[in-house]
């Protein structure tokens, strides 16, 4: 294991320093990170740790750029988020980042195959609708098919399973072909079997595209596979831990 | 691209926006509705006010020094220095107008009780039939009688028979006829054959009269030879006091025969006035001074202003106004009347915006989850702000679109269904004996059709904007939180 804690060879696309995040309850402060700093480089894969209700979500939140950080500074492609104007880092979320929720989050109204959509309406506009609907469509359904929902299209969310409603969150955040995927726990629904397909389809796309990916993950096996990893403790990144800590986690 | 389609798939899965729709649908239909019909009674209020009034009409003034022997310029001259006056001025007509009075046992029309005698007021005018026939539209809606003379008695039997001509509403109330049938009513002229041109129906049911009812004395009696029917009128009639020599008006009954009726399109005129012949009437009254009113027409009534006030400058004896003077409270109030309906009215879509204001807000707290995701997913602000506006103004477009179908077919049959609210709920919509007109009159106007559409719409808009810059601040991963 003890390369996947090396430094991964390309530029660093994603820079955190000294983050910190706390949520305000009332009168008490509930500190969640207190000066994160992490590296994530073009085309690895980083797998993030740590027991439940450490902040990993909130991690992969603030550095996505969803959620501002109290403190601190993200960089991704060398732009702090602060820089950034609202309009153009929606475009980027939309065009180069995936994000696959803890909670799925699909739109209720919309059939599986719509919200895996999503992504690319969002993207082209009205005019531009027309001409890549048809490629779009195209790729909707392949993804639908590589998560095996290839009979689950016309289904509302309400009426799919736990896992299933995950598989289309992972197939919607790949539809706009993103170069940075942010992964919550993304077999966290899905049995050995399942999980391992889906692991090994975003572990190929990562071989293939060169897809860099930050994965939340309870899975031993997940985090094994991985480039590198972090846990989270007492609200910081460490990269020094053992893994064999993920297992006691996964006993907890 | 997933403005328009979320809008839309948000409109279809719930109900309450289809309660919005319904909302604009009913107001903007009522609006529609109510317009046309106002604006068709306008219109058709001006039409019969014209036709019966003609464009202008001069009376004169008499002279404070004049005594009662005042004599007006003879018309023969008067008419002559008019038509010379402007080119633009077609005819004039002379025309005069006492009261009458009709016993009536009808209490649902205005009456006087005089001398134990119901008396339904009305007015005698009398008029040159030949002149008349140019400056108003009697002739064309004289539906009994003859057009070419109507007073002339065509039997010639009795030279001093008053005849008269009387509107089709008074003739519907006179119970005594029936169900009309008006070529039986009135006699036709004569054919070159001695008979009449119009064919004689069956002879007319005897009138049953009850001979201990007072009122039998006024019943009209049926002539079975030549259907003409006489009626009984009280006229006023003037004399000459011998010791004072003042005026002194009387009363008088005579039985003049009806030898037409009119319809006016305007049951108050109908009802109220009866046309004589101007030189009989002036002759069973004893009114001998020469006094009338002249009724003028013009070319094209957009002259009217510009004639009236060179015919002031040239005749200052007259006083001349256009039908609009003279009609202006009347038209003014039906305006009023008009512009008050269409502001109460407009409350119906305002509360239509109302409900879209609710109805959206709502809709953006329970999407609160939803607007996360989507700016997740990378939708800008201003893509959110459009989903949501795009949801209100489809309610107000697709509402309107409705309401426009329902307005345009309720316009259509708007008789149809008063006679539906008629017959099973009893209440008559537009009354007669109110408005005037036996039918519903309604005018379509696009203008002012797209004007309430367009105004429905804007209301929508304006109701979606609130809630839908609501939905766009929301930050993305608070909403996401929301469960
Ligand atoms: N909106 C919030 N308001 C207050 N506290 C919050 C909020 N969101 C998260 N927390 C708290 O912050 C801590 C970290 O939450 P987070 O969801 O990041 O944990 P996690 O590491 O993803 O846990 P899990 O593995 O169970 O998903 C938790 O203790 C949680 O209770
Ligand atoms: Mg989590």
């Amino acid at each position: 294991m003890s390369d996947a804690t090396t430094q991964a060879p390309g530029r660093v696309l994603l820079q955190a320093r000294g983050v910190t995040k706390a949520y305000k309850l009332g009168s008490t402060k509930l500190e969640v990170l207190r000066g994160v700093d992490l590296d994530v480089c073009e085309g690895e894969i980083l797998a993030i740790l740590g027991k439940s209700g450490c902040g990993k979500s909130t991690l992969l939140h603030v550095l996505g750029w969803l959620d501002p950080a109290d403190s601190g500074s993200i960089h991704f492609e060398g732009r702090d988020r602060a820089s950034v104007p609202q309009r153009e880092r929606a475009r980027l979320r939309n065009e180069v980042m995936g994000f696959v929720f803890q909670f799925y989050h699909l739109l209720p109204e919309l059939t599986a195959l719509e919200n895996v959509l999503m992504p690319s309406m969002i993207r082209y506009g009205r005019l531009a609708w027309p001409q890549h609907k048809k490629a779009v469509t195209e790729r909707a359904h392949v993804l639908l098919e590589q998560v095996g929902l290839k009979d689950r299209m016309g289904h509302r969310p309400r009426h799919l399973s736990g896992g299933e409603r995950q598989r289309v969150a992972i197939a919607r955040a790949l539809q706009n072909e993103p170069r940075f995927l942010f992964c919550d726990e993304p077999t966290g629904n899905l049995d050995g079997k399942t999980a391992d397909e889906i692991r090994d389809l975003l572990w190929q796309l990562n071989k293939e595209t060169g897809q860099t990916m930050v994965v939340v993950t309870h899975d031993a096996r997940m985090a094994r596979q991985a480039d590198r990893f972090v846990h989270i403790v007492d609200g910081r990144a460490r990269d020094d831990g053992e893994l064999d800590l993920v297992e006691e986690i996964q006993r907890d | 691209m997933y403005r328009l389609f979320l809008a839309l798939r948000y409109l279809r899965s719930r109900l309450v926006n289809m309660i919005s729709v319904g909302g604009v649908m009913v107001g903007v239909a009522v609006l529609i509705v109510v317009t046309s019909v106002f604006d068709g009674f306008q219109e058709q209020v001006r039409a019969t006010v014209r036709g019966t009034l003609s464009h202008l009409v001069l009376t004169p003034r008499r002279p404070a020094d004049a005594g009662p022997d005042w004599k007006q310029e003879a018309f023969a001259d008067l008419e002559r220095r008019l038509l010379a006056h402007d080119p633009r001025i077609v005819a004039v007509a002379p025309q005069i107008r006492l009261p009458i009075a009709y016993p009536y046992r009808s209490n649902r029309l205005e009456w006087a009780n005089v001398d134990g005698l119901t008396l339904h007021q009305m007015e005698a005018v009398g008029i040159d039939w030949a002149r008349e026939a140019k400056v108003s539209d009697l002739k064309k809606n004289l539906i009994a009688g003859d057009q070419e003379n109507p007073f002339f008695d065509v039997w010639g039997t009795d030279k001093e028979k008053t005849m008269v001509l009387v509107g089709r509403t008074w003739a519907e109330h006179m119970k005594f006829w029936g169900p009309m049938d008006f070529r039986r009513v009135v006699s036709g002229p004569m054919g070159p054959d001695g008979q009449p041109m119009y064919e004689p129906g069956p002879p007319p049911e005897p009138v049953e009269v009850d001979p201990n009812d007072p009122m039998a004395q006024f019943a009209p009696k049926q002539d079975p030879r030549r259907y003409i029917n006489e009626i009984r009128v009280y006229l006023a009639t003037f004399s000459k006091d011998a010791t004072t020599g003042e005026m002194r008006m009387d009363q008088q009954s005579t039985n003049p025969l009806v030898k037409g009726i009119y319809d006016g399109q305007d049951a108050t005129s109908e009802m109220t006035q009866m046309y004589f012949d101007i030189e009989k009437l002036r002759k069973v009254t004893h009114l001998e001074q020469e006094y009338f009113e002249v009724r003028m027409r013009l070319k094209d009534y957009h002259d009217a202003p510009e004639i009236q006030a060179s015919l002031a400058k040239a005749f200052p004896e007259l006083d001349v106004q256009t039908w609009e003077d003279l009609k202006r409270d009347f038209l003014q109030a039906v305006e009023t009347e008009k512009v008050m309906l269409v502001v109460v009215l407009s409350f119906i879509v305002l509360l239509g915006g109302f409900i879209i204001l609710a109805t959206l807000t709502l809709t953006v707290v329970e999407k609160t989850k939803d607007i996360g995701i989507l700016g997740a997913l990378g939708a800008p602000r201003a893509g959110i702000l459009r989903v949501f506006l795009t949801n209100g103004l489809l309610i107000g477009i697709i509402g309107s679109l409705l309401g426009l179908g329902l307005g345009w077919w309720f316009v259509q049959n708007v008789d149809g269904v008063r006679a539906f609210v008629a017959k099973t709920t009893g209440v008559d919509l537009f009354p007669a004996n109110i408005y005037s007109f036996r039918f519903i009159p309604t005018v379509w106007q696009w203008g002012t059709v797209l004007a309430i559409m367009g105004g429905s719409v804007l209301i929508s808009f304006l109701a979606g904007l609130l809630p839908a810059l609501r939905a766009a601040r929301l930050d993305p991963v608070k909403a996401l939180r929301y469960e």
